[in-house]
C-alpha cells in the first residue's frame, strides 16, 4: 500500500483501518462530551453576559451581570460563606483523617471493620444522612441536646441559630468528608515502603521523628491530592445545605450553589445565575491551581 | 507504624489499647446518626418526640416500612432511581470501555488532543453545566411540546434522558478505563489481527471482558452517584410520577410536620441496596478510590 494512503500518527504510519477503527470507536464518547459537557460549558459562558428568565430569548447586556455581581451584598456572602464552609470542612477533616488513617496503618486486628465504618458516611446520600442530622440536632427535641442537658448545658438552637447554623454544617461535613480522606491517606500510607520506616528506627529516631522526618514528607503527594479534591468538592457544597438549613436562618448559611440555584430556578435570572457559576467555577480553577503550585514547591524543596 | 512493634511490650500493649480507644470513640461519633436512622425507622410517632429520646422502641414499628410506600409513592420514586442508575451505568461501561480501548490501544489522528480534551473536563463541574443543560434540554426540538426550533414546550425535561444524560460524559471514568486499558498487553491485538479478526471483535470479546476489574469499580461508583444525586433531579424534573428517592424524600414532611419514623424508615431502605453493594464489592471500591490518590 503506498504511503500516502495512510494516516500518521506520532512518527509511524498506521493502516487506514486502524485510524478509521479507532475515530469510530472514540466517536461516541467524543460526541457525548461535545454535547453534555464542553457545549453547556460555553452556552453557560454566553448566557452570563445575557439577561434571560426563559419567556423571552436570551438579551446580551455584556458585562452587567458580573458588575451586578460583584456589589451584590447577597452574592458576597454567598461566596464568603462557601469560602468559611470549606476552610472549615477541610483543614479538620484533613488532619482527623491522617490520625485516623495513621492508626489503621498499624495492622492491628479489626482495623478492616473500622474502615468500613469510617467509609460508611460516604456511602450514604447527602439527603439520606442529612434527615439524620436533622433529627439528632433538633433544637427541640433532638438527641444531641438531651447530651449536652446531661453536662448541664442549656438547648442550643444549632441549625436554627443564625450564629450556631454555618459552624453546625461544618461538623457535619467534617464528620462525611473523613470517610474519604482516610480511604486515600490509608492508600498512600500502605504504599511507603516499610523498609524506609525500620531504617529510621533503627537510627534511633522517636516515632515521631521518624513520622514528621520520613512518613510526611513521602506523604506529600497524597495529601495535595486529599486536599485539592476536598476543596473543588466543598466549593461546590449545595445538597446538605438545602436539606439542612434551605439556607438560612436568613442567609446565613445561603452558599455558591445555593444563591445561583435560587437566583435561576426562583427569580429565573438564568444570565445572573450563570454569571454566578462562572465565577464560582473560575475561583475553583484558581483555587487548584494554586494548591497545586504550592505543593509542586513543597516537594522540590524536600528533595 | 509497624515501627510501634520494637517497643517493650508493655508500651506496645498501652499504645495497642489507646488506638483501639480512639478508633472506637471515633466510630461512635460516626455510626450515631446511622443508629438514630434505625432506630426511628422502628419507633412509634409519639416515640420520635420522647425526652429523653427513645434508644429501644417499646413495640418495634415494622409496619412502618409498608406506611412508607402507603403514604407517599416511594415505590415509583425508587422504581425511577433504579432505572436511571442501572442505564446510566450500562451505558457509562459501554462509552468508557469503547473510549478506553480506543485511546490505549488504537492509533489514530489526533488521539492525543482528543484525550486532553476528555481530561480537560475534569476541571469542570456539574453546578456550571446544569443551568445551560437545562435550558438545553427544556429547548430540544420536537420533543414535550416543541417546535422544530424548540420553543412552546417543556422539551425532555421531566423524562428519564434528562436525568441520564448529564451523567454519560464522565471523564474520570473515560481517564480510569484507558490507564487499565494501557496496562493490558498489545500484542493481544496484533495476534488477533494475524488472525483475520474485525476490530470491533478484537475490543469486545477481548479486551472488554479483561477490562472487568476497571469496569465494576466504574459500575459501582456510577451507580452509587446517580442513586445518591439529588441537584440533577431536582433541576430536571418538577412532575410527581418523574420523583427520584432523594427529591422523594422531602415528600415525608411539609410546612408543619415530618414524619420522621416514616422518613427514616424510607431512608434505610433507599440505603440498604448501596450498603449491600459496598459490602460485596468494598475491595474493587476502595482501590478505586487510591487509585487516583497514590497515581497523583
Amino acid at each position: 500500500m503506498a504511503k500516502s494512503k495512510r494516516a500518521w500518527f506520532q512518527g509511524d504510519w498506521v493502516t487506514p483501518a486502524e485510524a478509521r477503527w479507532g475515530l469510530i470507536l472514540v466517536l461516541p464518547v467524543m460526541a457525548l462530551f461535545l454535547a453534555l459537557k464542553i457545549a453547556p460549558l460555553m452556552y453557560g459562558g454566553y448566557l452570563s453576559l445575557t439577561q434571560y428568565s426563559l419567556l423571552q430569548p436570551p438579551r446580551f447586556i455584556g458585562l452587567a451581570n458580573y458588575e451586578r455581581l460583584f456589589n451584590d451584598a447577597r452574592a458576597l456572602q454567598a461566596f464568603r460563606v462557601t469560602l468559611y464552609y470549606t476552610v472549615g470542612t477541610v483543614v479538620p477533616a484533613t488532619i482527623l483523617s491522617l490520625a485516623v488513617a495513621v492508626m489503621l496503618d498499624t495492622r492491628l486486628r479489626g482495623m478492616g471493620v473500622f474502615r468500613t465504618v469510617f467509609y460508611m458516611p460516604q456511602v450514604a446520600s447527602w439527603v439520606a444522612i442529612g434527615v439524620a442530622w436533622l433529627y439528632v440536632m433538633n433544637p427541640a427535641f433532638g438527641p444531641f441536646n438531651y447530651l449536652l442537658s446531661l453536662f448541664g448545658i442549656e438547648r442550643q438552637g444549632f441549625l436554627a441559630s443564625g450564629s450556631q447554623a454555618l459552624p453546625t454544617l461544618i461538623g457535619i461535613g467534617v464528620w462525611r468528608q473523613m470517610g474519604y480522606s482516610v480511604v486515600i491517606f490509608l492508600a498512600g500510607l500502605q504504599g511507603i515502603p516499610q523498609s524506609l520506616r525500620e531504617a529510621a528506627v533503627m537510627d534511633g529516631a522517636s516515632w515521631w521523628r521518624s513520622f514528621t522526618q520520613v512518613t510526611l514528607p513521602i506523604l506529600m503527594p497524597t495529601t495535595m491530592f486529599v486536599i485539592v479534591t476536598a476543596v473543588i468538592f466543598n466549593l461546590q457544597v449545595f445538597d446538605q445545605v438545602v436539606v439542612l438549613t434551605g439556607g438560612g436562618p436568613g442567609r446565613a448559611t445561603t452558599t455558591a450553589v445555593l444563591f445561583s440555584y435560587n437566583q435561576a430556578f426562583q427569580s429565573f435570572a438564568m444570565g445572573y445565575a450563570a454569571a454566578v457559576a462562572v465565577v464560582l467555577f473560575v475561583a475553583i480553577m484558581i483555587l487548584s491551581l494554586l494548591l497545586l503550585g504550592l505543593s509542586g514547591q513543597l516537594s522540590r524543596k524536600n528533595r | 507504624m509497624s515501627n510501634l512493634d520494637y517497643a517493650p511490650p508493655a508500651i506496645r500493649q498501652t499504645r495497642r489499647a489507646l488506638i483501639y480507644m480512639a478508633l472506637i470513640a471515633l466510630s461512635g461519633i460516626i455510626l450515631a446518626p446511622f443508629l438514630m436512622i434505625v432506630v426511628l425507622a422502628l419507633s412509634s410517632p409519639a416515640e420520635v418526640f420522647a425526652w429523653p429520646p427513645v434508644l429501644i422502641p417499646d413495640n418495634i414499628q415494622w409496619q412502618n416500612f409498608s406506611d412508607v410506600f402507603r403514604v407517599t409513592n416511594f415505590g415509583r420514586a425508587m422504581f425511577n432511581t433504579f432505572v436511571i442508575a442501572t442505564v446510566s451505568t450500562i451505558g457509562i461501561v459501554l462509552i468508557d470501555g469503547l473510549a478506553g480501548y480506543a485511546f490505549a490501544k488504537m492509533r489514530f489522528p489526533g488521539r492525543t488532543t482528543m484525550f486532553l480534551l476528555i481530561l480537560a473536563t475534569l476541571m469542570v463541574p456539574v453546578h456550571v453545566t446544569i443551568i445551560p443543560l437545562f435550558i438545553m434540554f427544556r429547548n430540544f426540538p420536537l420533543a414535550g411540546g416543541n417546535d422544530i426550533f424548540g420553543n412552546g414546550g417543556f422539551g425532555i425535561l421531566n423524562s428519564y434522558p434528562s436525568m441520564v444524560l448529564p451523567f454519560l460524559a464522565t471523564a474520570y471514568g473515560t481517564y480510569l478505563m484507558t490507564s487499565f486499558m494501557r496496562m493490558l498487553p498489545d500484542n493481544l491485538v496484533e495476534a488477533a489481527r494475524m488472525d483475520g479478526a474485525h476490530e470491533f471483535a478484537i475490543f469486545w470479546k477481548i479486551y472488554l471482558p479483561l477490562a472487568a476489574p476497571a469496569l465494576t469499580v466504574i459500575a459501582m461508583f456510577n451507580f452509587t452517584a446517580v442513586w445518591n444525586e439529588f441537584l440533577v433531579p431536582l433541576v430536571m424534573t418538577s412532575t410527581a410520577d418523574m420523583k427520584v428517592i432523594q427529591t422523594a424524600l422531602a415528600d415525608f414532611s411539609d410546612q408543619e410536620t415530618v414524619l420522621w419514623n416514616l422518613l427514616m424508615a424510607a431512608v434505610l431502605i433507599s440505603i440498604l441496596p448501596l450498603v449491600l453493594m459496598f459490602i460485596v464489592g468494598q475491595k474493587h471500591l476502595v482501590r478505586g478510590v487510591a487509585v487516583g490518590g497514590t497515581k497523583g
